[in-house]
């Protein structure tokens, strides 16, 4: 008979298992934990309209702005279909984080005590007169004019460490808190470009916000590219901008620059001097050396406030951590339980062959550990309730191909097969039915887990990762392991323990022992 | 020979062909009584199919009027008030406002007196639920073509149409389930549902794998209908299939009586009442409804019709099991109703298959 080979993949796959347990374990990869499991919050934004991705993916980017500036480890911002799931696990102020990220309208309109601008790194060399370059000087008036700004050139500071008026240094990537953005009072803010703060501003309180805006559009005038807001008619709109634009043009006290800076999530998006004392609600122009896609940027702004787009909030989670903790405990303890049960079950019917198939589970086990704690750790991929619930149905999914295979041996035993005979082939039938059912099983989990959204995945996933490992146990383990066990004359002398019937006919080997004896 | 060993053996009689006919009847009658009161009773949709907010707190000692006085007070007294899991109380009620979500929060609380924090709240818009029917729907017929194609290509169309055919079955009676319990209806369900589909399809294949082997039995010989063989296969896949679904089950078990009811995991509940009714209903699908509709397709075919006329004209009873064994009809040793009969002579399975030769060593 031609040797068996297939002891190699049996050391392989129990000295992959163990060897990517130990590894997890030394390098102290962890499942990442979903927030159903570790509290958090979780949103669920629908667009009101119909966008492009392009749109969505902006709108994914500002949230992530805010939701980084709360300093949480795993933020999880996706885009599903044209939903937007936010999930921040952990989250210890779980209500200013909804507020933060559901908000669609933080912009403001605050008047300009005092500016600065700020040489950045990357700008040093080639800029001369930086508050000109940056493009932070904005005409607002009814005609055309140019730019006429009262922005303090800034004295260059060599230390990038902090701004002037002491700003961290990365406060356009941070974001500044509630306190900081102070909107009754006074506050420092920065405008950003590409991350960088390129200017501070010294404001004074809100004086209106977007709230107050009807819509706004970027329009080509000239060879300029113009903003134009069309505020709502009444005292709400347009009467409070008026307000606040005659002191501006007047350079009253509360604004003595003459600016009104637009503020978007805390940075100052432009700050366009006031030229005229009133002004009527669809005839206000923003000019400044615009280019197209700062305008745009900027119309945007006006029109949807942060986001690029209306959400509405679909969904929203706050889970607490208490919660959280029991329904984890519960699943493992579930899974501890059932685990024993089909235990208890399997080596009764299945005596040693049983037992083999229990420690199949346990290597298998092993490796989907390691292989969760990976994706926790470097992808990002959080272990949910629902993916644990799937970890534990597929428990069944791993011991059914030892079912199959068991009882087909048990089949070919009683046909008259020798054991040793019938661990081969039965193999090859009953592994042929494994695979053609465990691919059913994959290719549903993966339909799944591309047609539908938010705790179905999760699920899909781990099951559909625990069949992948099921078919590399049932190949690489199943057989050498049941055939190792075929080895034992021990066994073979007790197909009780065994867990296989006696054969019909005595091996011819064993006869002539008997006789022999 | 005890019954038990006899299925132990692979070597029960039971005549499927009787116990089918049964079998569809009762499917028959159980889907219609689910579709039937789909229509009447309906579903009983959680808050994330209808919208509204959801608060959970952990409250020991916290009676269901005791919460219901404390949120009148802050215009909740309408809303639907639960004891879930060991301790949770549950509290929905329809679309609010942000304000009022957080007013009730904090009455939650200081009536379960403990911080905030431990308040989870989940609220829904109207809209959600229904974004996650569409797309559930649409994986679930995506599955089906999917499912014919793949089962077409690996075995055949005729195995296809019926595995896909006990799966709506499934679906149908589930969904039933849910109707006349008044269960619940929750996202988790509908995953717990879906992920059902492609494990119902385990235990067909298994089915299916086994009868494609014997179908040669038939063609060969010509002695049995395609219904006896498949009656016969059955009969050896029998603890295949039971011990399938038992080992799928008991994790299952385990989720709802302990990790549910046990510990009150509400989430755990939701899936795993839903995974049960599924694997109980995929694991009688595969025999009682699958199986029938394979033989019905497959004695249309001329092939298996002239068989079966045949056998019938001489005389051969084929609403009964095949007689065992290789030597021809033999009407007289067939099992009266397949159930227990000790008397019977102990039936050899198909081929015996003689020890192979010793080869000589080198």
């Amino acid at each position: 008979m031609r040797r068996f080979r297939g002891y190699g993949s049996l050391v392989t796959f129990v000295a992959i298992a163990v060897a990517a347990f130990i590894f997890t374990l030394a390098i102290g990869n962890k499942p990442l934990l979903g927030l159903d499991l570790q509290g958090g919050v979780s949103v669920v934004l629908k667009p009101t309209q119909q966008v492009e991705e392009s749109t969505l993916d902006q709108a994914i980017a500002i949230i992530r702005q805010r939701v980084d500036a709360l300093g949480v480890a795993e933020p999880e911002i996706t885009r599903q279909g044209t939903n937007i799931l936010i999930q921040i696990p952990g989250v210890k102020d779980k209500d200013r984080a909804l507020d933060l990220v559901g908000q669609t309208a933080e912009l403001q309109f605050r008047p300009v005590l005092g500016g600065q601008a700020v040489e950045t790194p990357d700008s040093s060399t080639t800029t001369t007169a930086p508050a000109d370059a940056s493009g932070a000087d904005a005409t607002t008036t009814t005609t055309v004019a140019d730019s006429t700004t009262t922005t303090v050139a800034g004295e260059s500071t060599t230390t990038t460490q902090n701004l002037p008026g002491g700003l961290p240094a990365d406060v356009c990537v941070q974001g500044l808190s509630a306190e900081q953005l102070n909107p009754q009072g006074q506050a420092l803010l920065p405008q950003c470009r590409d991350k960088q703060t390129v200017a501070t501003y010294q404001v004074g309180p809100v004086a209106l916000t977007g709230a107050a805006l009807d819509t706004a559009r970027a329009t080509l005038s000239g060879t300029q590219w113009v903003v134009n807001p069309v505020f709502k008619g009444g005292e709400q709109g347009i009467g409070l901008f008026n307000a606040i634009a005659s002191q501006c043009y007047s350079k009253a006290a509360v604004c003595p620059t003459g600016q009104l800076a637009i503020v978007l999530d805390g940075r100052v998006l432009s700050a366009p001097v006031i030229q005229e004392a009133s002004f009527t609600a669809d005839q206000i122009e923003v000019t400044g050396n615009f280019k197209e896609g700062e305008a745009k940027d900027l119309a945007t702004a006006l029109r949807y406030g942060a986001l690029p787009v209306e959400f509405e909030q679909q969904q929203a989670q706050i889970v607490s951590a208490t919660l959280g903790k029991d329904a984890l405990n519960a699943g493992i303890v579930a899974g501890i339980v059932g685990v024993i049960l089909v235990g208890i079950y399997m080596i009764a019917f299945y005596r040693f062959l049983g037992v083999l198939a229990m420690i199949k589970l346990v290597f298998e086990g092993l490796l989907l550990w390691a292989v969760v704690a990976w994706l926790g750790t470097n992808n990002g991929l959080a272990l949910t309730l629902a993916g644990i619930t799937g970890i534990i149905v597929s428990i069944g999914v791993s011991l059914d191909s030892n079912v199959v295979y068991y009882e087909h041996m048990k089949e070919d035993v009683l046909k008259g097969r020798t054991v040793r005979s019938a661990t081969d082939k039965s193999f090859t039938t009953a592994f042929s039915t494994i695979v053609k059912a465990d691919v059913a099983s994959l290719l549903g989990a993966v339909l799944l887990w591309w047609l539908t959204v938010g705790p179905v995945r999760g699920f899909a996933f781990y099951l559909a990762l625990s069949t992948i490992l099921d078919l590399i146990g049932a190949w690489a383990y199943m057989r050498p392991a049941v055939r190792l066990a075929t080895r034992s004359r021990w066994l073979m002398r007790h197909p009780r323990i065994l867990g296989l019937p006696e054969q019909l006919e005595t091996d011819q080997k064993e006869r002539v022992k008997e006789v022999v004896s | 020979m005890s019954w038990m060993s006899r299925l132990n053996r692979g070597q029960t009689n039971i005549n499927f062909l009787k116990w089918w006919r049964r079998g569809l009847a009762l499917s028959a009658v159980l889907v219609v009584l689910s579709i039937g009161s789909l229509f009447i009773r309906g579903l009983n949709l959680g808050i994330d199919f209808e919208g509204g907010v959801s608060w959970e707190v952990p409250a020991p000692g916290v009676s269901v009027s005791e919460a219901r006085s404390a949120l009148d007070s802050v215009g909740e007294g309408q809303a639907k008030i639960q004891v879930v899991g060991s301790d949770i109380l549950r509290v929905q009620g329809p679309e609010s406002s942000a304000e009022q979500t957080a007013k009730v929060r904090e009455e939650l609380a200081k009536l379960a007196d403990t911080d905030v924090a431990n308040v989870s709240v989940s609220t829904v818009g109207a809209s959600w639920g229904g974004d996650i029917t569409r797309s559930a729907v649409r994986a679930l017929i995506i599955f089906f073509i999917v499912m014919l194609i793949y089962l077409t290509v690996r075995l055949e169309w005729r195995m296809a149409i019926a595995a896909i055919a006990a799966v709506v079955h499934d679906v149908l009676i589930s969904v039933g389930v849910y109707s006349i319990f008044q269960f619940e209806v929750t996202p988790g369900t509908v995953i717990a549902f879906l992920t059902i589909l492609g494990y119902s399809i385990y235990d067909t294949i298994v089915v299916d794998d086994k009868i494609k082997e014997n179908e040669r039995l038939v063609g060969q010989s010509g002695r049995m209908t395609y219904g006896q063989m498949v009656s016969r296969s059955m009969n050896q896949v029998l603890l295949r299939s039971i011990n399938t679904t038992v080992v799928s089950i008991l994790p299952v078990i385990s989720l709802l009586v302990v990790g549910a009811f046990i510990m009150g995991a509400v989430t755990l509940e939701e899936f795993s009442i839903a995974l049960l009714v599924g694997l109980i209903a995929g694991a009688y699908s595969s025999v009682f409804v699958a199986a029938p509709i394979l033989v019905w397709a497959k004695e249309r075919e001329p092939r298996y019709r002239s068989i079966r006329e045949r056998l019938s004209s001489t005389g051969v009873d084929i609403t009964q099991n095949a007689p065992e064994g290789n030597e021809g009809p033999r009407v007289s040793a067939v099992v009266s109703d397949g159930e227990t009969d000790s008397a019977a002579p102990r039936p050899v399975v198909g081929t015996v298959i003689p020890p192979r030769p010793r080869k000589k060593k080198k």
